[in-house]
């Protein structure tokens, strides 16, 4: 069962999609594939660290090539965020940006077939209406792309608003 | 409390005035409204701009927590969703986005209603009054 949930900076969306994952009976994993660079970014983890302690969950570090995790299938696997990973796959110059969707998509459909849950959270980037330079547009290009992508063979996609799930296909489960 | 909320122009105060028979004199303003009486208001609009007047001031989260708590129970909080781009370079920027974010999922949290304007069109988002 593969669970999207999306949502802008500040949307709640990180917590929505631990407790979706804690509901389900399993060993649950969380994939962090955000580096740490700086104080900020120290911070960001160390936040979403605490919110995880009380809700068991083992996090492995990774922050490209999520097709090289191993899984059984009794197990609840969380990733965070698909915004990161993308960034890290064009960004790290070891994935060219137009494999980097497919690449991306096909460590998806691997975790997925090899667990009970999947949950992933993205990212709403898109509607600020900024013209940025030529980079950030192709890495938004890329994760529009992958979004749309997962969103069209995950069984639920919910966005979420302030911390309020909106179902946009499937349930909430 | 009420939340609705939505990209800019999308006709959040005109919803909030048809659907709840608000006259628009008695809205607050976020961009002008004295920070010390928006408890003497029943609708505030504009309120990502007031939190971005709030930390200018110096007020930290939990005491915007506190702000948000001295309001009546009936209150609508117009705002914008500002979220939904790419994450600013700019500190303050950055940091008002996310405060702005984080309150605003306290408000939905306590609120009976959440309405999410998508051109002109209401989405029922949160509904406890069902």
């Amino acid at each position: 069962m593969l669970t999207v949930v999306t949502g802008g900076s500040g949307s709640g969306k990180s917590e929505l999609a631990e407790n979706i994952a804690v509901k389900s009976d399993g060993k649950k994993y969380y994939i962090a594939a955000m580096e740490p660079f700086g104080e900020e970014a120290m911070r960001r983890i160390q936040r979403h660290r605490k919110m995880r302690a009380e809700k068991g969950f083992e996090t492995i570090e990774k922050y490209t090539d999520i097709d090289e995790l191993i899984f059984t299938h009794n197990d609840i696997v969380l990733l965070e965020c698909m915004s990161n990973l993308c960034a890290n796959e064009i960004f790290s110059g070891r994935t060219q940006k137009n494999a980097a969707a497919d690449k991306i998509i096909s460590g998806i459909e691997i975790i997925n077939n090899m667990v009970s849950q999947f949950i992933i959270v993205t990212n709403e980037i898109f509607s600020d209406g900024i013209l940025y330079d030529k980079e950030t547009m192709e890495y938004m290009k890329v994760l529009g792309e992958i979004n749309r992508r997962v969103f069209e063979f995950a069984d639920n996609v919910i966005e979420s608003v302030y911390g309020i799930p909106y179902i946009l296909k499937g349930n909430l489960i | 409390m009420y939340l609705i909320t939505g990209g800019a122009y999308q006709g959040k105060t005109d919803y909030t005035v048809s659907t709840f028979r608000i006259d628009e004199r008695n809205i607050a303003d976020g961009k002008t409204v004295v920070i010390e009486e928006i408890n003497k208001f029943l609708c505030i609009k504009n309120f990502h701009i007031l939190v971005k007047r709030m930390i200018n001031a110096g007020k930290t989260s939990e005491e915007m927590k506190i702000i948000v708590d001295s309001l009546d129970e009936n209150t609508i909080i117009i705002t914008d969703e500002i979220g939904n781009g790419i994450v600013p370079i700019n500190r303050f920027e950055r940091n008002w986005r996310e405060q702005t974010g984080r309150l605003c999922c306290y408000i939905a949290s306590i609120s009976r209603k959440v309405i999410r304007l998508s051109g002109g069109i209401p989405v029922i988002i949160k509904d406890e009054c069902r």
